[in-house]
């Protein structure tokens, strides 16, 4: 094997580990601060429910589309980002931000609902949004939440603490 | 809450990860706990006590602790 072919394999190498699927595969998933995804799924399926909700027309499709790409990045934060999951085991420190991240997340989820619900029911009496409307409306709203419980508490652990250096 | 944890670990030729393991917890906890980003439990602040065989207060503190060099000097004027 030339070099040039042994370096390409150990930059594949690199690659793959970098990802963190081997580690995941073995059971040990790598914690680390992710503070732009959450973000970016944050601010996508945001802008979809807000399409939704100016657009509950016939390109609601859109609106939909956005928070469903954002729900999907969401999703992932659990896997990658610095929280354990319940079923790991975890320090005190390790406890203490779960429980403060997934309390924010919580927060941010309930919040969403109550507005969104509240929205809904005055768009209803109002007779602004037929139900049908309503029906997709809510149905953006439980996916936007769902997107929220996600990203939230893995946006709030890894803006908490900055990450610490090798040796730091 | 103030601490002097990194300079027990220097002087005592600890890693992070070895004093992690002394009292049992992820080597990311000591070093967010050096950094001051991090309140130890009572328990965690006496088991990191004992591992260098000194009491608590000489290693946590709610005021912020003398800088070595002071202390050297101080030390050095009295003497």
């Amino acid at each position: 094997m030339s070099d040039r072919q042994h370096r390409f394999l150990a930059w594949l190498d690199r690659s793959v580990m970098w990802t963190g699927v081997p580690d995941l595969a073995t059971g040990t998933p790598r914690k680390r601060h992710l503070r732009w995804p959450p973000l970016l799924a944050l601010l996508v399926s945001s802008g979809g429910l807000l399409w939704c909700l100016l657009h509950p027309g016939r390109s609601y499709w859109i609106g939909y589309t956005l928070i469903m790409v954002g729900f999907f990045i969401a999703n992932l934060m659990p896997i990658w980002g610095p929280l354990r999951r319940f079923s790991e085991r975890a320090d005190e420190f390790e406890r203490q931000q779960r429980r403060d991240s997934l309390l924010v997340g919580l927060a941010a989820a309930a919040a969403a609902g109550i507005g969104g619900i509240w929205l809904t029911v005055g768009m209803l009496a109002m007779e602004r949004w037929p139900a049908t409307v309503a029906q997709q409306e809510l149905t953006a709203l439980a996916f936007y939440m769902m997107a929220l419980f996600s990203a939230v508490p893995t946006l709030h652990a890894s803006w908490r603490t900055r990450p610490l250096g090798e040796e730091e | 809450m103030h601490n002097r944890i990194a300079v027990f670990r220097a002087e005592h030729g600890l890693s992070r990860r070895q004093l992690a393991e002394a009292v049992d917890v992820n080597p990311q906890t000591i070093g967010y706990l050096e950094r001051g980003d991090y309140k130890p439990s009572l328990e965690l602040a006496l088991k990191v006590a004992a591992v260098f065989d000194v009491p608590v207060e000489l290693i946590f503190s709610l005021t912020p602790f003398e800088a070595i060099g002071a202390s050297l000097r101080r030390i050095g004027v009295e003497q």
